[in-house]
């Protein structure tokens, strides 16, 4: 709208997440709901348009410069839609019902005109953003308390690399059961090394195995949990690279995979591959072989993607702090989350 | 089989003197297993009383034959439950066996060292550059033992030097595939022959075979033989038990140097040249081919296709801790191959751009399974998902009629330390700490089996062949040997 | 705007001195027109890589230190500012300008008068480009200084292996240090012709634990402690971050200062475009996503034309803006076409670096050109392949360079030397004590070639004079060529004059090569030649001729640049009669070479 320099503010944000001062996706979604909580209340705007122009400006900019890093833009425009809702919910108590012929008919040209100045428009949204807080907080807490639903004595669970949405449910599971648990290595970024000693530290019992024993251990494994960096339009996941292999050898060996996912991580992205430009970040290859290698440094194509995509029918279900869903039941918490309007931006 | 459980350290590596450990022997039955768990010492293991050792051992043994006999019976929370209780079992002795080192800590190092030298029966070259430091158990693994090279049982006159030698090598990992094992086994075999002399009264062959026995014995301590070198033994027996006995010893001699060497051409270096000249043939120009970790033969194969004039390229997938890729990917970029190089993570990445799957394999199994370097069964079973031929390289020597469905009824468990040592991160590892610790375990599995659905083709000199087709392939090499 | 509102500028602030020029020509021409820090690398600017690199590193506070293109490198930055560029936020850039340094080292002093520095600061030489995290290095510098007060660098290095393509040639060093990471020996390998290493016993006396390292890479970082300012103001012979080092290891009992090195590993990667072999290093490393997190701006969703060749292989290729790539053109995996790019029909381009130049030089050969202001600039793929090398550096020059064939010639015909004394030889005001600098010069010398000293000592005292009389490099060359000029005068005359003038000229080569470095110093040292024939007739007719033989068969003078000074003598003079054989000579064998071979 009109000044740049009011997207100081997702600037900063963006800033800190790439210099690495806010690091878990959690807390990214409390910032951004603070972001936006100050835009609402402090913003220049009059109508709901106004804000919500105000809000994708800052999506558009988050987007360009951190593709990879869905929460922000996620919880951007849930708050779209939320904003949506309460229009039309408000337009509705000022008495303007639908006439059985326009539902008949579908008048589909029938728009909320959200450019009106709504009075308490500020109020309510305030206020469901003080709620939405609240849920960002406590969901963590509500998914580890699962735990308990879904681990049992003496079973063996399969985790890759580091998330710390499944060091608490293994944790919260541990305070109940006898389990133990395998964690692939991840290399090579060898985040699985951190979460077996985060695990061993809360005395579960843990095997660390390189990718490569995958399928070997898979035979004697109960149950697969992970957790993702993005869960697609299409119950798909865009997870950290080596899920893939994970998850086909459960499949291979029928062992229920669960993906523990917070409802922001939830994207009305579709991707079905994981070479696709717009999906894989390609990390540094001394990761792979090191500097120091030499001369065939010269000649050879090194790749390090950052990201596998799961197809959605490896996955077999989804545990968000509401319960469990399948992946086929993704496009329907979409729709619940987002408009439509705004899938694409 | 006496098996104890260790690991191999290089003795500067071992942080602390009370942990400073010996070889442990204990002595029990053949074909009875031990997993042992703990740090101990010597002083640790003699004063574990016999009678603490032989209740544990006979629990297990117990334990073991009901898994083994049962096992079609019972079902699998059973079975684990059966499992826990063998480990509630080793997790007690350990805690003694633990108490016990406490006390051996407070003495001092050097009468340990002492210790060691005074007894007789060691091999104290190899005493000085390794110790043995037992590994944590990991659940529901049937062990085989890794790496105790140091025998008691075995008494090093008896063994001929290049033998002594040998398993130093295999230990260390200095000789690594199963290939080049099993030539370096040949090798050794044929210097014992012309260093054998025949002690009065006694025949050539019979005395030979009782040598050969005590060798590959310490061998088969030092690191459990391959399935190649297992066939070439046999086959070896079989042509010494044959021997003409009214020969001299000098005709034998030269008889069996030219059975050894019949076999290196016929079976070994022949049937390479075969499976290139088969492999050739389904490579084309433009053709992406995945392989993964580094294997001799599809070394070979590479070269000859690159010679050929073929122009490919090469997609190298390696897999820690060993990145034997590198190795690979070095020779093929000097021979201008044009190669990506990834770590198995990447590999639903890559494989969509390959066009085949060609593997190596440490043995075929007689059900059609694929036992190859831990990974493989990944790497195929991705390659099956995006349907690509994966087609495993083999000569027939490398059948066995052992049959195995999974991973861990027979399988190797090399040094977890080195899955802990990354050489492409500025800091250690957060797990070094916690080594020790009894809750962790680090698991390096060695090899894998790879089902036969997920095995396009296997390519032995013979014939492109199904796995399924290992059972005949067996059947036709044994009669020909008779 | 923002930035006034964003950052506070703090007393303890972590400051980084970015150094924005070479002072050596390696980029003429192209660094008249465009100044290296805002060179396109991957269609990007250099020095945004370098302030996003410090950004990330953890750099509140840095001093941009500008000597030419002033204005521009200004608007850059103020335009990023604007734009409220990543790095703008958490970090303050000041500008320094100083037109009238002309080294490195001058730099600094510069910045010690200014006093803008408060503790340790982070020290970039003109083109770093790294992913480092600074904050860790700068601690760990100060944990040692804690322990030893007189550590005043720490050189951050990585490591690399010989015969890797960014690891260029001239940058190949030797370092010894302790187990503290002391650095005891430092020894530049490429600079001197010398196979062998010598390294004083003592380090290995006094050290229980000595490392020797040669494949390591100079990143061009460095982290200081606040002496190092004042050693470079009290030290004027220091030029370049080398002869700090060199010196303070040669004199660290009397300055009293220690060198640190740390060695990078893992993902950490730096590296800095110092000639052009580093800038296609680093374009193909940053493509290749070495410097992650740092990488080429990528735009995502382009749109293609249907059945376009480029569909296949898009991601290994780099295309700049507003490229034009016509019918029949084909571009294969690795290559990297620069902003403004225009390839022609039918031309097919395989892992090469394209990048638009504003000079459009006829020198230019067809084949090279791929379109409107595009030339072939080819990687080179292979440490065998040498010639490739040579290739390259051959397209280059004829492109734009005029002849700078010993920059990507690793292994021979290397004419730098240690301390680089070369200025930019720009302009400067004709100071009225050029004549007593003579004089003392040639006092120098004859003194020296008398006493027999060192020509390294002589070095020293020339530069001494310089200093003390404000003269630009130009009038060195100049005069000290003069100077040695005017004592082969005054050698006997008679039939053993040539002799003599060849043992005069052989022992003063450590002097001539010292000064006659590039292009312009050859011309100056002709020029030199030139006046001394004129102005003194009783010369023998065949001195002239003799000198310029002798400079050109020891590689003083290159066959270009006295061919370019041939042709404008005038033509009727003595001199042009005297010259002209050898001239000929030149000539033919010029044409010889270049129809023989083309990468000669």
């Amino acid at each position: 709208m009109k000044q740049t320099d009011d997207l100081s503010d997702v600037i900063k944000l963006i800033s800190d997440i790439k210099h690495k001062n806010i690091q878990s996706s959690h807390d990214v979604a409390i910032r951004t709901e603070k972001m936006l909580d100050n835009i609402i209340s402090q913003g220049k705007w009059d109508s709901a348009l106004e804000l919500m122009e105000l809000i994708k400006q800052r999506i558009k900019c988050f987007s360009q410069s951190l593709p990879d890093e869905p929460t922000a833009s996620n919880i951007m425009k849930h708050i779209l839609k939320v904003i949506r809702t309460e229009c039309q919910s408000m337009s509705k108590k000022t008495g303007d019902t639908h006439s059985l012929h326009q539902i008949v008919t579908g008048d589909a040209t029938h728009e909320l005109d959200y450019s009106e100045t709504v009075s308490n428009l500020k109020s309510v949204l305030l206020g469901y953003l003080s709620e939405y807080k609240e849920e960002l907080e406590s969901s963590a807490e509500n998914i580890a308390a699962q735990a308990s639903e879904h681990i049992h004595s003496n079973e063996t669970i399969l985790t890759v690399g580091r998330s710390r949405t499944v060091e608490r449910f293994l944790k919260s599971a541990s305070k109940q059961r006898m389990f133990s648990v395998i964690v692939v290595e991840g290399a090579p970024s060898y985040l699985g090394h951190s979460m077996a000693s985060a695990l061993t530290k809360n005395n579960i019992q843990t095997t660390v195995i390189p990718d490569s024993a995958v399928f070997a251990m898979m035979s004697r494994v109960n149950k697969v949990i992970i957790g993702t960096h993005t869960v697609l339009a299409n119950g798909g996941l865009r997870a950290l690279s080596g899920i893939y292999v994970v998850a086909l050898a459960a499949k291979h060996y029928s062992i229920p995979v669960m993906v523990l996912s917070h409802m922001y991580k939830l994207t009305s992205l579709y991707v079905g591959s994981n070479d696709h430009e717009t999906f894989n970040v390609h990390a540094s290859p001394a990761s792979v072989i090191p500097y120091s290698s030499g001369s065939i440094l010269n000649s050879v194509n090194i790749k390090n993607p950052v990201f596998d995509y799961v197809p959605p029918e490896l996955v077999t279900l989804f545990i968000t702090h509401q319960g469990g869903n399948v992946p086929s039941y993704i496009y329907r918490l979409l729709s619940e989350m987002y408009h439509p309007d705004d899938y694409d931006m | 089989m006496n098996q104890v459980v260790g690991k191999h350290e290089k003795s500067d590596e071992i942080p602390k003197q009370g942990k400073q450990v010996k070889e442990k022997k204990i002595k029990s039955k053949p074909g009875n297993e031990l997993s042992s768990n703990s740090v101990t010492s010597e002083q640790a293991a003699n004063k574990l009383k016999e009678k603490e050792l032989r209740k544990l051992e006979w629990e297990k043994k117990l334990a073991e034959q009901k898994l083994k006999n049962d096992k079609e019976n019972l079902s699998k929370a059973e079975l684990k439950n059966k499992r826990r209780e063998q480990q509630e079992a080793q997790r007690q002795a350990k805690v003694e066996k633990e108490k016990i080192t406490e006390k051996a800590k407070s003495q001092k190092p050097e009468e340990k060292n002492n210790d060691i030298r005074k007894s007789p029966q060691k091999i104290t070259e190899v005493k000085k550059t390794k110790t043995l430091k037992c590994v944590q158990f990991v659940q529901h693994l049937y062990r085989e033992s890794n790496q105790n090279f140091i025998s008691n049982t075995v008494n090093p006159k008896d063994i001929h030097p290049v033998f002594i030698k040998l398993g130093v090598q295999y230990a260390e990992r200095v000789i690594l595939g199963s290939n080049a094992r099993c030539l370096a086994l040949l090798a050794a075999i044929q210097n014992l022959i012309n260093d054998l002399q025949t002690p009065p009264k006694h025949e050539y062959c019979r005395y030979m075979e009782s040598v050969l026995q005590c060798c590959t014995n310490y061998l088969q301590e030092c690191r459990p033989f391959a399935v190649s070198m297992t066939n070439a033994l046999r086959y070896f027996k079989l042509q010494l038990t044959h021997m003409d006995k009214s020969l001299t010893d000098n005709e034998k001699r030269a008889r069996l140097l030219d059975v050894i060497d019949l076999y290196i051409n016929n079976d070994i270096k022949r049937a390479w040249d075969a499976i290139c000249m088969k492999v050739n043939d389904k490579i084309f120009t433009n053709d992406v081919i995945l392989i993964f970790g580094c294997s001799s033969l599809l070394y070979r194969i590479l070269i000859d296709a690159n010679k050929s004039g073929k122009k490919f390229s090469v997609i190298v997938v390696d897999s820690r801790p060993l990145l034997e890729g590198r190795e690979m990917l070095r020779k093929l970029v000097s021979a201008k191959i044009n190669c990506t190089y990834v770590l198995i993570n990447a590999l639903s990445f890559v494989m969509k751009q390959a066009t085949k799957v060609l593997l190596g394999a440490h043995a075929l199994l007689a059900n059609g399974s694929v036992m190859s370097r831990i990974g493989t069964a990944q790497v195929a079973l991705v390659a099956q998902a995006c349907n690509k031929p994966v087609l495993v390289c083999c000569e027939t020597y490398k059948f066995t009629e052992r049959v195995q469905t999974d991973s861990f009824v027979y399988n190797e468990i090399g040094d977890s330390n080195i899955l802990l040592s990354v050489d492409t991160l500025s800091t250690t590892s957060p797990l070094v700490p916690l080594k020790d610790n009894p809750k962790l375990n680090i698991l390096n599995l060695l090899y894998d089996v790879t089902p036969p659905d997920l095995v396009t083709a296997v390519i032995t000199e013979l014939a492109i062949l199904p796995c399924t087709s290992v059972p005949v392939v067996l059947r036709i090499n044994a009669k020909e040997n008779m | 705007m923002s930035k006034s509102r964003n950052t506070v500028a703090k007393d303890n602030a972590t400051q980084a001195i970015v150094i924005a020029d070479t002072f050596e020509d390696e980029f003429v021409p192209i660094s008249n027109d465009v100044p290296l820090c805002l060179f396109r690398v991957v269609n990007r600017p250099l020095i945004d890589y370098t302030l996003e690199f410090l950004s990330l590193g953890g750099i509140e506070e840095t001093f941009l230190f500008c000597c030419n293109h002033v204005a521009a490198v200004k608007a850059h930055i103020k335009k990023s500012i604007d734009e409220a560029v990543g790095w703008t936020l958490t970090m303050k850039v000041h500008i320094i300008v100083s037109e009238s340094c002309w080294s490195f080292g001058d730099c600094l002093r510069d910045l010690d008068a200014k006093g803008l520095l408060r503790g340790d600061f982070v020290l970039l030489e003109p083109g770093v480009i790294s992913n480092i995290q600074l904050l860790p290095l700068l601690k760990k510098h100060s944990e040692v200084f804690q322990l030893d007060k007189g550590a005043a660098m720490t050189l951050i290095y990585q490591e690399s292996s010989i015969g890797h393509m960014a690891l260029c040639p001239q940058d190949e060093t030797i370092i010894a240090y302790n187990s503290k990471n002391r650095v005891l020996f430092h020894k530049k390998t490429q600079k001197t012709k010398e196979k062998r290493v010598t390294f004083p016993l003592e380090i290995f006396i006094e050290n229980s634990s000595v490392s020797v390292r040669h494949n390591l890479k100079d990143t061009h970082i460095a982290i200081c402690s606040p002496a190092v300012l004042p050693l470079f103001s009290d030290n004027f012979d220091f030029q370049t971050k080398d002869d700090f080092v060199k010196g303070l290891l040669i004199n660290e009992d009397i300055l009293g200062s220690t060198i640190y090195c740390q060695i990078l590993k893992g993902s950490n990667y730096g590296s800095a475009i110092s000639n052009w072999r580093m800038y296609q290093a680093v374009s193909l490393e940053l493509n290749n996503k070495w410097v992650y997190p740092i990488v080429p701006t990528v735009k995502r969703n382009r749109t293609l034309p249907e059945n376009s060749a480029l569909m296949l292989q898009l991601e290994k290729i780099v295309i700049g803006p507003n490229c034009i790539i016509k019918k029949g053109a084909k571009v294969t995996a690795g290559s990297i076409l620069g902003k403004g790019v225009v390839i022609n029909e039918d031309i097919l381009i395989t892992n090469v670096l394209i990048q638009s130049t504003k000079s459009d030089d006829i020198l230019a050969q067809p084949i090279d050109k791929i379109g409107e202001f595009a030339y072939r600039l080819r990687a080179c793929e292979d440490e065998e392949d040498l010639d490739l090398d040579k290739l390259l550096a051959n397209k280059l020059s004829r492109l734009h360079i005029g002849d700078d064939l010993y920059e990507y010639d690793g292994d021979s015909d290397d004419e730098f030397s240690d301390s680089s004394e070369e200025l930019s030889h720009t302009y400067s005001p004709p100071p009225d004590d050029t004549k007593l600098f003579f004089t003392e010069v040639v006092d120098s010398l004859t003194r020296g070639y008398e006493d027999k000293l060192l020509c390294d000592n002589l070095i020293l005292e020339v530069n001494s004079s310089r200093y003390a009389y404000n003269i630009t490099l130009k009038e060195v060359n100049y005069n000290v060529i003069k100077a040695i000029l005017t004592l082969s005068q005054n050698l006997p005359n008679g039939t053993q004059y040539f002799p003599q003038l060849s043992q005069l000229l052989s022992y003063f080569s450590p002097i001539l090569k010292n000064y006659i470095k590039n292009e312009a110093a050859m011309a100056d040292c002709l020029q030199a030649i030139e006046d001394i024939a004129i102005s003194n007739t009783e010369l023998k007719d065949k001195w002239v001729i003799f000198l310029l033989k002798y400079l050109y068969e020891k590689d003083f003078l290159s066959e270009e640049a006295i061919l370019k000074w041939f042709s404008n003598v005038k033509q009727d003079s003595k001199l042009y009669n005297q010259v002209e054989p050898f001239a000929n000579w030149l000539q033919e064998a010029e044409e010889e070479d270049s129809s023989d071979d083309e990468s000669e």
